[in-house]
């Protein structure tokens, strides 16, 4: 393991040991002959091709050993060096250019034995008695052969490592391969050493292949405590290499310890036992699964699906993901933490909680002095790094070994395999972290708290104003310099902090920031505009912006542009005092452009914000801690071998207890339901009522979403009888959203305008299969039927025809009579209730509106004429049927037609008739009411709005909108300057995160989301922070529709607490089976 | 299967409580779009006397597609066919939803009374029919008397 050159050193110091130690005990057989093996392997480095025999070595060293082993032969146990070594040690470690305060004296201390059955390799001529010593040695060559490396290493430890015959000097036996692992990466070195002792030779001489027991007595040496750094020097090696020994040697001592039965002191029990329950779940859900998998696997006959199936072991499963966050929930922090008021004139009153965020956001940002508490500072400045492992030496009290010994602990980082006596604390190398508060508890705020309290470097700026221009200076000619050197000086915005937000905030953060701060303190908004000068307005202004806010978006476009450049500008031309990242989990992809440029601000301090951390998989987190440099995570190698490959291999325990201990010290979260240390809850939002409206479909409506459904099932039973389910899975889906429209605005059919969805990816396949969906023939004839005022269809009445109608059939028949008795032959009713159903033929006979529409397309779709169904002689058209007006009396006054549609009497869709209904209501009750009205089709919006337009102040958000304009929407609609109802308008999935809209109490949501969580995101825009008065929430839902299956969805993704949506593979496995439910 | 319509069960339950006189329709209890029927033949035709059974069945679509009826006593008769599949354009083209369970029966038995040899769908019954009319309607009549006297109406 150890460089040769340094073995080599070790060699000659050794004897130099030797020499002086003519009446110490030793012992040291193994450690002697890993001595030799230190110049075995030197040499093997100079020729590594060419296998180099043992014996010769062997002869080579002879001379210089046997001395050694004659004074040790009597020993056993362990003594330790005194200070006549202290010569020697001082020449070891010169060489490795370690402090000499460092220097401690040599000792190895004994940890426990381990009985091996080994195997004899060589006959012997004699038996060998119980207790002789025997030797540890390698032996052999590690070809390097990359292809069969693996093999190889399967092969190579017990074949490397053999048991010697100390006093024949020839091989022995062979160890069992799991502890010739143990001991393989140590043979060299002197960190780990193993004496072995025979047992049991069954009394004889013994042949090949006998079974021996041994005794393997294994210590740790003062080496071991001083060497930590050692494979960081290595350089000769290329990081593979490092890290491939690096594993090797964390393997060992794992095993090693875990043969000895050596555990370590639990830090932290809690994490233990819900790491516990975690794997017990997990158990459970694989059993659960199993039985999934193989029904799925009979229904479609997909190749993909196992693959799907890695898909989704690679994501967190849901009691995963619960693990993490209540893992991460820092509950503590509402007691231990104290409050801390913001500085700075800050004009919002903090919550409890929020003043111990501060705090706690002030602690990790080592502003001491500023924290309102005087024992907080040292509170946990003790804290043991969390990779760090706590161990008690074992003790031997009937053995009279470790006399000498008086420390009772030592400390091992099993993840890295370094050692130490003295207790490894925490270095608080990162200021920053992350505040992961869930949603609504007011990040925004504590962080504009910080900044408030915070604002700039004082101990920069002191340093600045105290004369000595050095820093300035530097900061001043950087201009001319190269990028390279640029990085390492960027000029020091100290007076900025630089805040990133999604686009959606931008403006939110603005005026919140008015809202908050010293007037005195300046927040300005970056889009980029003022790439030029903006380095200057941040270093040479008196008085720089406090905060500039800026996108995600402005960042990534202005690396791209530096990309072309020899000078960085811009955002990347300065180093910040301060970086915000809103909505942190924007970067969790560490490939994307977004998440690339982020990495290379620069800024002193640094802070992610975002409730959710961790969208699927625990690699999420990556980036976070890449941004936030937290060592030595940030190293991907490193993280995926804690972290990544753990997980993939089921060890959840593993990859939790890293993930929790790189998270503990730098993240704060707490949630809406914990309690600050008085029992009360955090937030104690106002009554959130939720009420699901049913309603019913008008005939039109009804007919044609039976029309459309009919096509739906149709193509369901065909997908699901060819078992190309999930293959059809896009026409099916295409098929589900024209139900989904159809039940909010027919129009949504029409217009491609008004047909999109949010969900852009499902667009393009959307399009290809709407042509052959959209031939449903009364569609074709509803398009005509809709189309303002432009009906062509030559049937149609025209007056003329009509007046005939009622003259000759429809008046002597109906006019002036009730509609008692008036039946559907259809349907069989006796008579047709509500009256309005009733539909009558131009030849005199009744319907149902629904019965006769229905055997319209059905006669359509099988290409016939329809005709009446009573006289079967009239040819029918849903355009040419009458409905009744009734008198006040119930009696038949007059008969309505289809005409020719105009504008201004469109037909309103029973959603819309249901909203206004609301909104008259709310108008009456509060005039000055703002509503917020949530749909996912933008065209519904539109819809929406040319009819509330008319009433109403209408505003409407969604993504088509420009920075800007979203900015003066919210504006206006969050101010009080109107007599009447406000309305925003906003489109699910554009506005469902982090806008604030605490104005408005009442909100709508016009159709339902396949995921509840994302309806909940929409509904927690009007019921958060800031929300003084109960909130009222109306969901509308078409009775009997797809949408009710909908519901019925979202109840089973909350009862699985199906929250998290996985790639688009699963998604639509998981679909598939929705799917299922709709038609079944 | 989807739910059983209204109408479904309003003509079930009228066939039942106001039956039509010489027929006697039955839903299964397992398969309530099934019915088991038996028809008197009529008077003054070759079928007097005789008592057929049937089968019919009501489609998913029904009532916007025809219900499915055949009968299961042999009978000679130029538009049944040797499998009991009968000829009428009420049960094909001329359907029509107004129509029910009930004028469906009683269509098929006047067309017991008015046998059809032009419009034939047992070609070798309607050539019979047309040759030699009185051996015909001899041959029905013993046809009857040879299969659909083994059954009463409940």
């Amino acid at each position: 393991m150890s460089q040769p050159f340094f073995n080599k050193e070790l060699e000659v110091s050794t004897q130099n040991l030797s020499a002086s130690l003519e009446n110490k005990e030793r012992s040291e057989e193994s450690y002697k002959l890993s001595q030799h093996d230190g110049l075995f392997v030197a040499e093997e480095n100079t020729d590594l091709t060419e296998e180099v025999s043992y014996p010769e070595i062997d002869t080579s060293n002879t001379t210089q050993t046997m001395p050694l082993l004659t004074q040790d032969a009597p020993a056993s146990g362990d003594k330790r060096t005194n200070e006549t070594n202290d010569n020697l040690e001082e020449q070891l470690y010169k060489k490795k250019t370690l402090p000499p305060k460092e220097i401690a004296q040599f000792w190895k201390r004994f940890i426990g034995s381990i009985q091996v059955s080994a195997n004899a390799t060589r006959p012997t001529v004699s038996k060998i008695p119980f207790g002789t010593k025997l030797g540890i040695v390698k032996k052999g060559v590690i070809k390097s052969n990359p292809a069969r490396s693996i093999l190889n290493r399967k092969r190579q430890c017990n074949t490397l490592v053999k048991l010697w015959d100390l006093k024949n000097d020839r091989e022995l036996g062979r160890l069992p391969e799991k502890i010739a692992r143990i001991i393989l990466p140590f043979i060299n070195g002197d960190e780990v050493t193993f004496d072995a002792t025979m047992i049991f030779c069954n009394n004889k001489r013994l042949s090949i292949g006998d079974t021996i027991v041994v005794q393997l007595n294994c210590y740790l040496t003062s080496e071991l405590f001083n060497n930590n750094g050692s494979l960081e020097l290595s350089g000769k090696f290329t990081e593979d290499e490092q890290e491939t020994k690096m594993q090797a040697r964390r393997t060992s001592i794992l095993t090693l310890f875990e043969e000895l039965s050596l555990k370590a002191i639990e830090n932290n029990a809690e994490v233990d036992n819900i790491l516990k329950e975690l794997e017990y779940k997990e158990k459970n859900r694989q059993q659960v699964e199993c039985a999934k998998e193989v029904v799925i696997d009979l229904e479609d006959e997909l190749n993909s699906s196992s693959q799907t199936v890695m898909d989704i072991e690679n994501e967190l499963n849901l009691n995963q993901l619960q693990a993490f966050y209540k893992i991460a929930q820092s509950a503590d922090s509402l007691k231990t933490l104290p409050e801390t008021e913001p500085a700075g004139n800050f004009k919002f009153s903090l919550k409890k909680y929020q003043k111990q965020g501060l705090s706690w956001m002030l602690k990790r940002e080592r502003e001491y002095s500023k924290i309102q508490s005087k024992d907080f500072v040292h509170q946990d400045s003790d804290k043991i790094d969390p990779l760090w492992r706590t161990f008690l030496w074992p003790t031997f009290p009937d053995l009279k070994i470790n006399s000498g010994f008086t420390s009772k602990i030592f400390y091992a980082n099993l993840y890295t395999g370094q050692f130490s006596m003295e207790k490894p604390i925490l270095k608080l190398s990162v200021k920053g972290g992350i505040l992961a508060d869930e949603m609504g508890l007011g990040k925004t705020i504590s962080t504009l708290s910080l900044v408030s309290t915070v604002p700039e470097d004082t101990e920069f700026g002191n340093k600045q104003s105290t004369g000595s221009n050095d820093n300035n200076s530097s900061f001043l000619f950087s201009n001319s310099q190269s990028i390279q050197s640029l990085t390492t000086s960027l000029p020091y915005a100290w007076r900025t902090t630089l805040i990133v937000v999604p686009m959606s905030l931008l403006s939110q953060w603005e005026s919140e920031f008015r809202s908050c701060m010293d007037e005195n303190t300046r927040c300005e908004i970056y889009y980029g505009d003022t790439v030029s000068n903006l380095k200057s307005r941040l270093i040479n202004s008196k008085s720089p912006p406090t905060v500039l806010v800026t996108t995600y978006g402005v960042v990534q476009s202005e690396m791209l542009s530096c990309e072309m450049k020899p000078t960085y500008s811009g955002l990347f031309s300065v180093k910040f005092f301060r970086i915000v990242l809103d909505e942190g989990h924007n970067i969790r992809n560490k490939q994307t452009k977004t998440a690339k440029s982020i990495f290379k601000l620069k800024a002193s301090r640094k802070w992610v914000l975002s409730g959710t951390p961790i969208i699927n998989k625990l690699d999420d987190l990556y980036p976070i801690v890449k941004f936030l440099e937290l060592n030595p995570w940030v190293n991907p190698g490193f993280w995926r071998r804690v972290i990544s490959e753990p997980f993939a291999s089921k060890d959840y325990k593993k990859a939790l207890d890293v993930v929790f201990t790189i998270l503990e010290p730098v993240l704060l979260r707490r949630t809406k339901n914990m309690r600050d240390s008085n029992g009360a809850l955090l937030v104690n939002l106002p009554e959130k009522i939720v009420n699901i409206e049913k309603l019913s479909l008008t005939d039109v409506e009804l007919a044609m979403y039976n029309s459309f459904l009919k096509l739906a099932e149709k193509s369901f039973r065909d997908a699901l009888n060819k078992g190309i389910l999930l293959k059809s899975y896009t026409s099916i889906l295409v098929h589900i959203l024209r139900l989904r429209q159809i039940c909010c605005d027919m129009r949504l059919l029409l217009n491609k305008n008004f047909a999109k969805t949010e969900s852009s990816k499902e667009e393009k396949s959307i399009q290809e299969d709407c042509d052959i969906i959209d031939k449903n023939p009364l569609k074709y004839d509803l398009e005509k039927m809709l189309e303002l005022g432009f009906d062509d269809d030559i049937n149609i009445f025209k007056e003329e025809e009509v007046n005939l109608i009622n003259e000759n059939v429809l008046n002597p028949k109906f006019l002036g009579k009730g509609t008692t008795g008036l039946e559907c032959p259809i349907c069989t009713t006796d008579s047709i209730t509500p009256a309005d159903k009733i539909r009558i033929t131009e030849c005199g006979h009744t319907f149902c509106f629904t019965c006769i529409a229905d055997y319209i397309v059905h006669e359509k779709i099988k290409k016939m004429v329809p005709r009446c169904p009573t006289c079967r002689d009239q040819h029918l058209n849903e355009k040419r049927l009458f409905s009744v007006v009734l008198d006040k009396n119930g009696m038949i006054e007059a008969f309505s037609y289809y005409k020719n549609p105009k504008l201004s009497d469109f037909i309103i869709s029973s959603k819309t008739n249901a909203l206004c209904t609301h909104l008259s209501k709310i108008s009456k009750e509060s005039p000055k009411e703002h509503v917020v009205i949530f749909s996912q089709f933008s065209g519904f919006l539109e819809i929406l709005k040319e009819i509330l337009e008319v009433n109403y102040m209408v505003y409407k958000f969604d993504g088509s909108l420009s920075l800007k304009q979203r900015e003066s929407i919210l504006k206006h609609f969050n101010t009080d300057d109107y007599d009447g109802l406000k309305i925003l308008l906003i489109s699910l999935k554009a506005g469902g995160v982090g806008l604030n809209l605490t104005i408005s109490n009442r909100a709508f949501i016009m159709d339902p989301w396949w995921s509840p969580s994302v309806e909940d995101q929409a509904i927690d825009r009007i019921h958060r922070m800031g929300q003084k008065r109960p909130v009222v929430v109306t969901r509308f839902i078409v009775e009997g529709s797809i949408e009710e299956k909908m519901l019925l969805i979202q109840e089973r993704k909350r009862r699985l607490g199906d929250v998290v949506e996985g790639d688009e593979e699963e998604r639509r496995k998981k679909r598939v089976d929705e799917i299922k439910m709709f038609f079944e | 299967m989807s739910a059983l319509p209204k109408r479904i069960i309003k003509e079930t339950e009228r066939l039942v409580s106001d039956p039509v006189p010489g027929i006697q329709a039955t839903p299964n209890e397992d398969n309530l779009r099934y019915f088991q029927v038996k028809m008197r033949g009529p008077i003054q035709s070759p079928y007097e006397n005789g008592i057929f059974k049937l089968e019919l069945f009501l489609p998913d679509e029904y009532p916007m597609e025809p219900p499915k009826v055949r009968f299961l006593t042999k009978i000679y008769h130029p538009n049944i066919d040797r499998l009991g599949r009968i000829c009428l354009d009420v049960l094909k083209n001329n359907w029509s939803p107004a129509l029910q369970i009930r004028t469906i029966l009683l269509s098929i038995q006047a067309l017991l009374a008015t046998p059809n040899p032009n419009d034939p769908l047992a070609n070798d019954v309607a050539e019979e029919w047309i040759k030699n009319e009185p051996q015909a309607i001899k041959t029905a009549k013993e046809w009857t008397k040879l299969y659909a006297m083994n059954e009463v109406m409940d």
